[in-house]
């Protein structure tokens, strides 16, 4: 066998040293041949001097040298000595997996931290060789206590105050108005407005949601949000409103790790549940640049999912019925909270019913008893009770109409008719297939957990954690339909990214759960580093404005980046490729310059700060607004961040879709797009201005650019009736810096 | 105990289930193509409902079955074919998405494996009971003879049957439509016809891939009357097929199964014959085939035998081959020199293996002799063929000045250039093969050292140090797949350890597992795109070349393949007519011909310039090199039965012959020195005509000033000192002022 480890080790030294002249070639690049003076300067792109052929050799030859020296050091050495030969084996493979990780991203990425982290663990590698004695001596003494039986004793505690610490810190960005800014020339609050800020403004303001306005997640979110940001913290704002996001995420984060500790009954495994799940929902690709860029991805829209499964698994080791009607409660809650994702968790709830029924006629004696008739109706009821309750709050007697109703599903079968939907398998072509290939394995997968836990079910083997665990399958398989509907190609499957680690890091401890104790030890520590690595590598981590953020100015001069697919920045990147022949000849202020900033713009976070300061601030406008208007008045608006304006204002929003259009860049040349989606969603607005006339309407100055590229008439369709509509009816009257008053004739 | 077993039939229930499921699924998928105003999300909806009733029913009918004892070989037999048939279906699947744009050959075959799943079901005692016979048949010991020699007839017969095309004058079409034989010119035709004319090589006219290459081949063409593609075409097929079915035989000694080294065969002719590299077809690439290191096979051959025996006559044999393998084709040769240097070594430094060379004093001679053998081959071959050039230095200086030009890195891409372009898997087996090299090397080295295993192994050493060597190859250029050009000597390595592997197991579990490799070596190699493109005869298409069936699109853009390399040529570059004096370029697509026969009379009477031949015979003596600057130079010369008067040859780098652009030089160096030695030649020879392409006649668009690879100044200097004589089709002789 030493001849197979010394082989090993020779190869791995042998990388290494590739690997040093790897580091000589970047530091040292290699000179062209004479030959190429011959070539033309439009032929130098062409030529690579490179030493590759050069450490091919120096491979091999390594190679051959490292083994005959190691072949001779092992004759010499004493068995008892081989052991240690084998930890340093190790040791050097460990070594060459992070040189060969680091070096790898930096082929692919080019970015000098992952060279930096190259640099870094070969300094490591050659104070490993240094200290060896030492390095061996550590690993010694730990593989020993390892092996001790005593356990850990207060590992469990440390852990969960390291939990409780590393969350937030993760989570929390330090600089949450230059987020804000950067959200707003990222990709001018699309998302944010959506979820949050404009139904929170509806509900501040004094409309009903869902019946003077839409509200696309559900009615119980922006409400919350929008009451906490203005009671608690004082102001409701984009600043205050992320703020009360990463609250909610650290809360939501806590409450599972609780959780997961009770469940898995293990510190290690919960922890490394946790974080796989941050890693998993947090850091996944669809969160680029960062996570509360889209609120609709945060803990924020999950939140209730952790309490339901914290009252589960309340109720399952305790069998008390109390925490059971609290998870009924929650699931009712979290539909009005937010629709969709309250409709799986109930769905869920009645299954879970179903199968704590069938468990616990199969497992009498237990801590669970069945449930009787009563209580059967009660937690049938109870989610009926509390979501009507809670929509009642918010919309009064309008529950008892059909039109809320009407309104409550309309975007369901905007959806179900396939609206901005992509069929599944479409997304399995270049560069989609992995991301696209994981989306068609993981329900299989969930299916599989679900047919083996069922199967242990009748054959009455299923302990009560297996239990929550063929809950936590089927509400996977429910949330899934998200991503059946949807089917972009995002791994937007990974939403429920802690359920999908509790459900895998089960799996696992009941894998490792026949291994003795030092081998399950070993299987922990792989786990905590396979996890540690995987989440701290990733780009989205190492773009995340927390306190472990690597630049000075994460904003504007991260680390890493990704620029989308075609586009030249992040910053402005749904406009900044827009093609010059559609656009208008001058913008809404008689301007050629579109003012189209990108990250290299500005020297610091700072900089980007005072200009969306600027750039954000819509006060001549509001002032506009507020001489022509009342308080408390719905005002007609159509403009890009009609929103902004609005809360600057402190007036009431007028169209029911609202908002009524995607915002832009406010000195682009073009029209913005519209968010009706539909005929009859014109239609309605028209009438409302048909029935309310009001006596003035605000429009952008940019749609009284002329003349208009013909594309418009086609690609802005529905603006562009909604316009002649307006302009037939209103005449200008007044300007304001952004917007114009028009007065009804 | 008992609830263990539950435990596993359980599991193994719930594989069945699940992939009956995901069967039932893609069934559903199936029908619902007739309902497509169903939206998406309901068709899921269903589609999932349809996977948890399923699943539920499967739930139930396990608990009947394992009430009435249904037995655990049963389910896992079913298990076993019904997971094959689900692999092959979601395969299938996602062939057709993946390539939607030729999906037909994969939607048919998920066509019929949707219905042999929904038949495997209801004949499924009958399959199970066939299943069983053939087990016990591939299985019983009385069989193995007879099996035996049965593999050995198939592999023996099937791999030239894959190699073999029919129709090789359509293959020619194509490859003139598709890159105007840019590759065979390079590669043996130009520097062939040169050494069949009695030109020396790299004194004469040069040539890229060897010395000895193109007199082989000239000589070969000579005995077979005459040459010309076709007969290159046939040598360099035939020498492929001679050549796999001698790695079989040889592969076949060394790891005696017949099944497990058919197996190999089959992942080797996969890799190295069908990788996508070899887009459309392996053999437009002649550098990329066997034929570069065709010798090699009869090397390992003779160092198999020495080590089995130890007769001095094959390590002779071993020296004398790796000598005429560097005179064959340098760029190879050399790696299996020095692989013979590596042998020679390995059984000096083993104490055991020494007397196989040296025992006593008396024979340092004859050791000697080894060492120096190879190279007194590679001397008398040169003599032989360059004589006293060979004392010169220009002559080295020619031979390697292609090595030259691309280490300087012209061409060159870095090792990691898979990476950039997020190609991860082509980039790590580019980092895995060398490694695996090394590693095997290390390792057996070491234990046949300390005898821990036969001798007989060093061969895997040999193979690793040659594998290296030929890696070079990719190392240089390293350019998405190219390594598969060289990783026969992979393959072997790969089957040394698996062999290891397989052996160490109970004999049943080994033949199962090689059953399963002969099994996913056929599934690999079958359902490869290239394989099904490649024209022979078990081409689905009658017509493989302009059937997009099986014909591919362009990889680049999924455009069509025909003169696909100068389509986008800008306007700027066009002339106003082409050398016939045409506007119409005819720059034709796959759509353009009905049928392969009808390519092919394309081809006959396109790729025909005997009134050009004609104008040079009139006009020069039989056997004086003649100076023509034109595309299909090569062509144009075999059919004036005239040497070439230029070192650089082919000149030229041919376009369609309709274009109405200037072609290009060859950049067989740098252009500036490309242009001073035409040049130079001209001054020297100072010919009476020099043979023009036509549309060197007109005066060049500006652009071409901007391309590196113009040859304005050799024209210039035409046009100066030379006038237009008398014109032919495509050329114009032009007669010394």
């Amino acid at each position: 066998m030493m001849i197979y480890w010394s082989a090993v080790l020779s190869v791995l030294i042998s990388i290494e040293c590739v690997f040093a002249g790897t580091c000589f070639s970047i530091l040292f690049p290699p000179k062209p041949s004479p030959l190429v003076q011959d070539f033309f300067t439009t032929y130098q792109h062409a030529i690579t001097p490179k030493y590759d052929v050069l450490f091919l050799r120096l491979f091999i030859v390594a190679g051959v040298a490292a083994f005959i020296l190691l072949m001779r050091f092992c004759g010499r050495m004493t068995p008892q000595k081989h052991a240690s030969f084998k930890y340093f084996t190790f040791v050097q493979a460990a070594v060459i997996i992070t040189e060969t990780f680091f070096l790898f991203k930096f082929a692919v990425y080019r970015y000098p931290v992952f060279l930096n982290g190259f640099y870094i663990a070969l300094m490591a590698s050659a104070a490993i060789k240094i200290f060896t004695p030492e390095v061996m001596k550590s690993l010694r003494r730990f593989d020993k206590r390892m092996k001790d039986k005593t356990p850990f004793l207060n590992l469990s505690l440390w852990l969960t105050a390291a939990a409780g610490v590393l969350i937030p810190l993760i989570i929390w960005v330090p600089d949450v108005e230059g987020s804000v800014a950067r959200m707003f020339f990222g990709e001018q609050f699309h998302h944010i407005d959506s979820i949050l800020m404009v139904p929170g403004w509806v509900h501040l303001s004094g409309n009903i949601l869902g019946i003077d306005n839409i509200s696309r997640y559900g009615v119980g979110a922006p409400v919350l949000v929008a009451e906490i940001a203005q009671r608690l913290l004082g102001q409701f704002s984009y600043v205050h409103v992320v703020i009360v996001t990463m609250a909610v995420s650290v809360v939501y984060y806590w409450i599972w790790f609780y959780a997961l500790r009770l469940v898995l009954k293990d510190a290690v495994w919960a922890f490394i549940a946790i974080f796989l799940g941050l890693r998993l929902q947090f850091f996944n690709i669809e969160t680029f640049p960062f996570i509360f860029t889209y609120p609709q991805d945060t803990p924020l829209r999950f939140f209730f999912d952790s309490l339901f499964f914290l009252f589960l698994v309340l109720h399952t080791q305790s069998g008390r019925m109390r925490w059971l009607y609290l998870a009924s409660a929650v699931s009712g809650f979290f539909v009005f909270y937010i629709t969709g994702e309250g409709v799986f968790t109930l769905a869920a709830f009645y299954v879970f019913l179903v199968l704590r029924e069938v468990f616990v006629v199969m497992n009498p004696g237990g801590l669970m008893r069945r449930v009787n008739k009563g209580q059967a109706a009660l937690l049938l009821g109870t989610p009926w009770v509390v979501f009507l309750s809670g929509f009642w709050m918010v919309a009064g007697g309008h529950i008892f109409t059909k039109v809320f109703w009407t309104n409550q599903l309309e975007l369901i079968r905007f959806y179900e008719a396939g609206g901005q939907a992509a069929l599944m398998i479409n997304n399995l072509t270049p560069p989609f297939v992995d991301r696209a290939s994981i989306a068609f394995l993981l329900p299989v997968l969930y299916l599989f957990v679900l047919v083996v836990l069922l199967g242990k079910l009748m054959q009455k083997a299923l302990k009560i954690d297996g239990l929550l665990m063929l809950g936590a399958s089927v509400f996977l398989l429910m949330s899934y339909h998200y991503h059946a509907a949807i089917a972009n190609n995002m791994p937007s499957y990974l939403r429920n990214g802690v359920v999908i680690a509790m459900l895998t890091v089960y799996v696992l401890k009941g894998m490792t759960a026949r291994l003795g104790q030092y081998h399950q030890r070993l299987w922990k520590i792989a786990c905590g580093i396979l996890v540690f690595v995987m989440m701290v590598t990733t780009h989205q981590f190492l773009l995340h404005p927390n306190i472990f953020n690597l630049s000075r100015n994460p904003m504007t001069h991260p680390v890493v980046s990704e620029v989308p697919i075609g586009r030249n920045s992040y910053f402005s990147h749904l406009f900044i490729s827009y093609p010059d022949a559609f656009k208008l000849p001058v913008n809404g202020l008689g301007q050629k310059d579109e003012m189209l900033v990108t990250e290299n713009d500005f020297s610091d976070d700072n900089q980007m700060k005072e200009l969306f300061r600027k750039e954000s601030d819509y006060a001549k406008d509001a002032a506009l607004i507020q001489s022509l208007t009342a308080p408390e008045t719905e005002v007609p608006l159509v403009s890009s961040f009609e929103n902004l304006v609005l809360m600057q204002a402190k007036r009431r929003p007028f169209f029911y879709t609202y908002m009524l259009v995607n915002a832009q860049p406010r000195r682009m040349r073009k029209f913005p797009v519209t968010m009706l989606y539909t005929k009859g969603n014109l239609q309605r607005e028209i009438s409302r201005i048909e029935n309310f006339k009001p006596p003035y309407i605000f429009v952008e100055k940019t749609f009284l650019v002329s003349p208009i590229p013909r594309a418009y008439l086609y690609d802005n369709e529905d603006l562009i009736a909604l316009l002649s509509y307006i302009f037939s009816h209103y005449g200008s009257y007044k300007q304001g810096e952004f917007l114009a008053a028009l007065k009804r004739q | 105990m008992s609830s263990l077993k539950d435990l596993k039939n359980w599991g193994l229930f719930s594989l069945t289930a699940l992939l009956l499921s995901i069967q039932a699924l893609l069934l559903m998928m199936k029908a619902v193509n007739f309902f497509e105003q169903l939206p998406q999300f309901v068709i899921l909806g269903i589609g999932l409902v349809l996977f948890i009733i399923g699943q539920i029913a499967a739930v139930i009918i396990y608990k009947h079955r394992a009430q009435t004892g249904e037995k655990e070989n049963g389910l896992r037999a079913f298990l076993i074919v019904e997971a094959v048939l689900t692999f092959f279906l979601l395969s299938a699947l996602v062939k057709t998405i993946f390539y939607d744009y030729k999906g037909e050959m994969a939607q048919r075959a998920y066509n019929i494996l949707l219905i042999l799943a929904v038949l495997n079901k209801w004949f499924w005692p009958q399959v199970r009971e066939t299943g069983r016979r053939a087990w016990v048949l591939i299985n019983a010991r009385a069989n193995e003879k007879i099996l035996r020699s049965w593999t050995i007839v198939i592999g023996t017969v099937l791999l030239p049957l894959i190699i073999f095309v029919p129709h090789f004058e359509r293959v020619l079409a194509r490859m003139y439509i598709g890159e105007q034989f840019h590759h065979y010119d390079i590669f043996v035709m130009s520097s062939g016809w040169a050494a069949y004319n009695h030109h020396l090589i790299d004194v004469d006219q040069t040539s890229q891939y060897g010395v000895g290459m193109p007199y082989i081949f000239a000589e070969l063409c000579r005995w077979m009357g005459g040459f010309s593609y076709s007969h290159v075409f046939l040598i360099i097929m035939t020498g492929t097929m001679i050549y796999y079915v001698l790695f079989f035989w040889l592969s076949l000694r060394w790891f005696k199964s017949a099944a497990f080294t058919l197996a190999l065969m089959l992942w080797a002719i996969r890799v190295q014959m069908f990788h996508p590299g070899d887009y459309p077809f392996v053999l437009t690439y002649p550098s990329t085939t066997v034929i570069r290191y065709f010798f090699d096979i009869f090397f390992f051959a003779a160092i198999f035998c020495h080590l089995r025996r130890g007769r001095p006559a094959w390590l002779l044999a071993a020296a004398v081959v790796s000598g005429i393998s560097v005179f064959y084709m340098d760029c190879t040769g050399v790696f299996l020199v020095t692989a013979y240097y590596a042998y020679l070594t390995c059984l000096l430094s083993m104490p055991y293996t020494r007397s196989m060379l040296y025992r006593t004093q008396r024979d340092l001679a004859p050791l000697g002799g080894y060492f120096l053998l190879p190279v007194a081959v590679i001397f008398v071959f040169f003599y032989k063929t360059v004589g006293h050039h060979m004392f010169t230095a220009q002559f080295f200086q020619n031979m390697t000045s292609i090595e030259e030009y691309y280490l300087s890195g012209i061409w060159t891409y870095p090792i990691y250039n898979n990476f950039i372009y997020h190609n991860f898997w082509a980039g790590l087996v580019g980092f895995i093969i060398p490694a695996v090299w090394v590693f095997t090397m290390i390792f057996a080295g070491g234990m046949c050292y300390f005898k821990k295993f036969s001798r007989q192994n060093i061969l895997i050493i040999v193979v690793c140090v040659y594998g290296l060597g030929v890696n070079h190859y990719y190392v240089v250029r390293a350019l998405l797949t190219c390594y598969y050009v060289t990783a026969l000597p992979f393959i072997f390595v790969c089957g040394w350890w698996l062999k290891l592997l397989l052996w160490s197991w109970p004999r049943r579990v080994r033949t199962n597992a090689i059953m399963a490799s002969l099994f996913i070596s056929a599934w690999a190699l079958v359902t490869n795109h290239n394989f099904m493109a490649y024209p022979n005869i078990f081409n689905f298409s009658r017509n493989p070349m302009v059937d997009m069936l099986t014909a591919q699109p362009l990889p680049a853009d999924l455009s069509t393949y025909f003169n696909h390399l100068y389509r986008n040529d800008p306007a700027a570059l066009k002339l106003p007519a082409n050398s016939l004096g045409q506007t119409d370029e005819e720059l034709l697509t796959e759509k353009d011909f009905k049928s392969d026969d009808e390519l092919t009379a394309y081809y006959r009477r396109e790729y025909d310039f005997t009134k050009d031949a004609g104008l040079i015979k009139s006009l020069t003596l039989p056997g004086s090199p003649v100076a023509v600057i034109s595309a299909f130079e090569t062509k144009i010369l075999m059919q004036a039965d005239r040497p070439p008067l230029f070192y650089y040859f082919p000149l030229l780098s041919s376009r369609p012959k309709h274009m109405r652009t200037m072609p290009l030089n060859f950049l067989h160096t740098s252009p500036g020195r490309f242009n001073r030695k035409a040049i130079q030649e001209l001054e020297e020879a100072r010919p009476e005509y020099v043979f023009l392409e036509r549309i060197f006649l007109y005066d060049y668009p500006k652009a071409y000033a901007d391309k590196p690879e113009n040859i304005i100044p050799i024209v210039d200097y035409v046009r100066l000192h030379y006038a237009p004589y008398k014109a032919g089709e495509y050329l114009m002789a032009m007669k010394r002022k």
